[in-house]
């Protein structure tokens, strides 16, 4: 008799130190004596292993940040601070950049970032000949130049599977650093613009998706790196590219 | 520091992964955590002092993440593809990691949220069964089959496209 109705309840109870010491006396037993058992341990420590590796700690003294009392915060949240002082500077000619949602503790770099990686797109891809600084052909040449001024390798993604052919990249000067901008071509004539700076903190995000006019942008952030790609191309079709090229870009 | 205090300080951890579990998104669970945290001060005094402080803590983090989020599960749900805080993880673990996110998330609710607040929330069965207001045994079960869905040999698995440098 036993409160356990399958091995798999058995195994669980016993990973998450819900057993008696008893009852994990008798699983442990059975995990030497039977092989079939013992596999399944196996398979499900590696997915104990995956589970814990899905999830960051933050440092202890972030999450004690966290527990600083909200009050000031919501009698003016500092994203608001932030988003007024930004918008005199930034936002103010483009009438409003439309993150809604995108508030909270974004850097002021990192919204910075964004708001230049579009405007850069806005700018360059209406050009025709001047659209890029060193043309496809000359891609060698371009990721050398680019991993010396930017500190990170910066091989080309090749995104021709998912239809888009690169057009060539640039330097632009980003605050007090470098970023740089790769932009490509798909068949239609739609450029997409790939922006890839250095951030203060290193980081890690899931890709984060935006609409700006009729662009969509998305963003992540992977280390120290941010890298935000923007395109005239609706979210679902995007999203495959993007995750392509955040593959591509570890 | 009184011992509600010292008992926030000690969640914090399992707290802010569990929030991440739910949103994907470290500003978000920042956000969800400082929330939770500041309802928590509030109403301090609806606590029952007798049983943990965790528990509570995850039953508001919850309800504010349904209150927030439900509107948008379809753009929570949209970001399918992160590989969490794994930094340094090789490509192979990458892989991985991907498919047990991708199952994690295409999980039954109630098995999934069982999971999630014993896996990352740190609770204990009879905490879970205290916050999901389900029988302890129920948890036991969601939680195992949750983990065998997990650990299942994926048979037909496509051989995945990595770019080669």
């Amino acid at each position: 008799m036993s409160r356990f109705e399958n091995d798999q309840e058995r195994l669980s109870a016993y990973l998450d130190g819900e057993m008696t010491p008893e009852e994990s006396r008798e699983f442990e037993v059975d995990l030497e004596n039977n092989p079939e058992l013992a596999e399944m341990a196996m398979a499900w420590a590696d997915t104990e292993e995956a589970l814990r590796d899905m999830v960051p700690t933050p440092s202890k003294d972030h999450l004690e940040s966290l527990m600083v009392s909200n009050t000031s915060r919501r009698v003016q949240p500092p994203w608001m601070q932030m988003a007024a002082a930004l918008a005199l500077v930034a936002f103010g000619a483009a009438g409003g950049f439309g993150f809604g949602e995108w508030r909270n503790q974004a850097s002021a770099l990192e919204q910075q970032a964004v708001f230049d990686a579009w405007a850069a797109h806005r700018m360059f891809t209406a050009e025709n000949r001047h659209a890029v600084e060193v043309a496809a052909n000359e891609t060698e040449h371009l990721q050398t130049w680019l991993s010396k001024r930017m500190g990170r390798e910066m091989t080309v993604p090749q995104l021709t599977d998912h239809g888009m052919v690169f057009v060539g990249g640039r330097m632009l000067p980003f605050q007090d650093r470098a970023a740089a901008q790769y932009m490509y071509e798909n068949a239609q004539g739609q450029r997409m613009t790939l922006f890839m700076t250095k951030l203060d903190e290193a980081g890690q995000s899931v890709q984060l998706y935006d609409t700006e006019q009729d662009e969509t942008v998305v963003r992540w952030q992977d280390g120290e790196w941010l890298f935000v790609l923007v395109a005239p191309i609706a979210r679902g079709e995007l999203s495959p590219i993007a995750t392509g090229l955040q593959d591509k870009l570890v | 520091m009184s011992r509600f205090q010292t008992q926030l300080k000690d969640s914090l951890p399992h707290l802010w992964r569990y929030a991440y579990s739910l949103t994907r998104d470290s500003y978000r669970a920042d956000d969800l955590v400082q929330d939770c945290v500041e309802r928590a001060l509030r109403k301090k005094s609806q606590w029952d002092s007798t049983r943990g402080l965790k528990p509570w803590l995850m039953t508001i983090l919850l309800n504010l993440f349904r209150d927030r989020y439900r509107a948008q599960v379809a753009e929570v749900a949209f970001v399918e593809d992160y590989v969490g805080g794994a930094e340094d993880t090789r490509w192979e673990d990458r892989a991985k990691l991907r498919e047990v996110v991708q199952r994690l998330h295409s999980l039954p609710e109630g098995q999934r949220q069982a999971l999630q607040l014993v896996a990352f929330g740190g609770l204990s069965y009879a905490e879970v069964s205290d916050v999901l207001g389900v029988p302890i045994g129920t948890v036991l079960s969601r939680v195992a089959r949750a983990r065998a869905s997990l650990s299942e040999v994926r048979e037909h698995r496509k051989p995945e496209l990595r770019s080669v440098k």
